[in-house]
């Protein structure tokens, strides 16, 4: 069964573990391809993590002038290849989530790579090892899109085209306000 | 993934491939009729080798106008050759060949052994396809003008005369044997690291990564015993040696265009990179108004996004998403999940959640 980043970002305290712990991935380099943003920074203390949303038609892919990015069989976006990567930034400017960065002085792009040493075989990847409020969880993609304890987006329509994303983000409750999830266990009345 | 290239015609691959290689064919002839003062000074020792090297250069041909159909690399490419064409472009753009494809400072950047290793393996293979296709293709010849002396020639022209036994004669005599033992040193370091870093280079493939390098210190290898045989072991071998290394050439010269060494053409694509971030101006983010990208670029990266049919604009305000920098991007996406307006500060627009997990003008506003 393939598993996916689930991010249910209300649930994020902003303490950066994941942050920390993809810089500590063994691929990684010490560079953290991991995002924690303050939402409304000064009115209120939400944050959210980001990791790469591994879209099933990449942008950043698309929009790369040297075919540098690469999809694995199991569906994860990598980092640019070393070899390839030029540096030109096209892919940081694509992705409409914005995710790759670019290291200037190395030449070389580096984005969520789902910490492809530990997922490929079958490990949960370091951000969700290590985050203290199961924002970010490593689950069953059939079951978390199809069949989701709360609104969930996986396939966002930006003015008619559609991109589908492996990882699929929680949405707060915007109708009810309650906090947790649509029913059952963890539901404050 | 998709495959859409600039233009929508079925028949672009395959107008542009013939054409193009038509023309490397034709300057491929002449130029071997020029270089061997027509067919005079003929290598037949190199027979084989001539015909894989012709026909390296048609798939790289082809290959070359497949990769440079593709959107986002014909737009990088026009943009690099425009900006070349100033003065100041030029001048740019050959400090940073030097930078990126001379000194490499970009690998030593990445890390000293590596950039230790890649000097090896690149300048050693460099310095190989200049001999090997000078030769190979008749470029250039030795001629024994008297008894002891040969001189250069190349497309028929005398460079310079040198003694059959001076130094010079015999350095440029083992020109692949000292290029060969550069490939091998760097090769070895190379396999050495992703043995040892195997946890770390974890995408790492055998037929990917290994498999060069192993071919590379294979040519080296049967290269350097020709000499060997020749010298110290009284043409002992000699045939099946050369057979083999004519063999391994071979096999690497067709296999060039579509496998890790294809990053050697790519590598010049990045020679136009810093200028194209440097000599534009820069623009705004239309949310924080941060400085994040030149103006140039990101019409370009809509384009080639739009050419490729996955255009990310926001509504129908005329702004893209790669209007906005990474950051604000990244907040007004989980801003519209919470519910919230997302103010664009510099465009002077409120957008809020479309429903269907995109964004839209907040009712009411005109884009």
């Amino acid at each position: 069964m393939a598993k996916v980043l689930y991010i249910d970002y209300e649930r994020c305290i902003g303490c950066k573990a994941c942050v920390i712990g993809c810089e500590e991935c063994s691929g990684h380099d010490h560079l953290s391809r991991m995002f924690v943003d303050e939402l409304n920074p000064g009115e209120t203390v939400a944050t959210s993590p980001t990791p790469c949303m591994h879209c099933v038609t990449p942008a950043c892919a698309e929009s790369c002038p040297v075919q540098a990015i690469a999809i694995a069989d199991d569906g994860t976006v990598l980092s640019a290849s070393l070899e390839k990567c030029i540096g030109c930034k096209n892919c940081t400017y694509a992705c409409p989530f914005g995710i790759p960065r670019v290291d200037d002085v190395k030449k070389m792009m580096y984005k969520c790579d789902m910490c492809y040493d530990r997922t490929s075989k079958g490990r949960p990847p370091m951000c969700a090892s290590v985050c203290p409020t199961d924002t970010i969880r490593f689950v069953d993609e059939e079951e978390i899109k199809y069949d989701p304890p709360k609104p969930v987006q996986f396939k966002w329509d930006f003015g008619g085209t559609v991109i589908e994303t492996r990882t699929v983000i929680g949405l707060p409750d915007t109708e009810t306000h309650r906090f947790g999830y649509r029913e059952g266990e963890g539901v404050q009345e | 993934m998709n495959f859409y290239p600039y233009e929508e015609d079925s028949f672009l691959f395959s107008k542009k491939s013939a054409r193009n290689v038509f023309i490397v064919l034709v300057l491929l002839f002449f130029s071997i009729y020029i270089g061997s003062e027509r067919f005079g000074y003929f290598d037949m020792a190199l027979y084989g080798y001539l015909w894989a090297t012709v026909l390296c250069f048609v798939l790289l041909t082809i290959r070359i106008t497949s990769w440079t159909l593709r959107p986002p690399t014909r737009r990088l490419w026009k943009q690099g050759i425009k900006m070349m064409l100033s003065p100041k472009g030029f001048v740019f753009a050959l400090k940073t060949l030097y930078a990126s494809i001379g000194e490499q400072k970009f690998i030593r950047n990445r890390s000293f052994y590596r950039w230790f290793q890649h000097m090896f393996i690149s300048w050693g293979v460099l310095f190989s396809f200049g001999i090997t296709f000078a030769l190979v293709l008749n470029w250039l010849h030795f001629e024994l003008v008297d008894s002891k002396t040969y001189a250069a020639v190349a497309f028929g022209i005398p460079l310079f005369r040198m003694g059959v036994d001076s130094i010079l004669a015999i350095a440029i005599y083992h020109g692949l044997n000292w290029t060969g033992i550069a490939v091998i040193i760097g090769c070895s370091m190379a396999l050495y690291r992703r043995v040892t870093d195997e946890k770390k280079i974890v995408e790492q493939s055998k037929e990917y990564d290994f498999f060069p390098l192993l071919l590379l210190i294979a040519i080296s290898i049967t290269g350097s015993l020709l000499t060997v045989s020749a010298l110290w072991m009284e043409g002992a071998f000699y045939f099946g040696i050369g057979l083999a290394h004519q063999v391994t050439v071979i096999v690497f010269l067709l296999y060039f265009p579509f496998s890790k060494f294809w990053h050697l053409p790519l590598r010049f694509l990045a020679v136009v990179v810093p200028m194209y971030h440097a000599l534009q101006a820069q623009k705004p983010c239309a949310r924080c108004g941060r400085e994040y990208a030149t103006g140039t670029q990101i019409k370009d990266v809509q384009l080639a996004l739009q050419k490729r049919h996955l255009s990310v604009p926001i509504d129908k305000t005329g702004l893209h998403f790669s209007d906005m920098c990474s950051e604000c991007r990244r907040v007004s996406h989980r801003l519209g999940g919470y519910g919230a307006k997302i103010h664009l500060g510099q465009a002077g627009l409120v957008l809020e959640t479309n429903g269907k997990n995109g964004l839209q003008l907040e009712k009411g506003e005109k884009g």
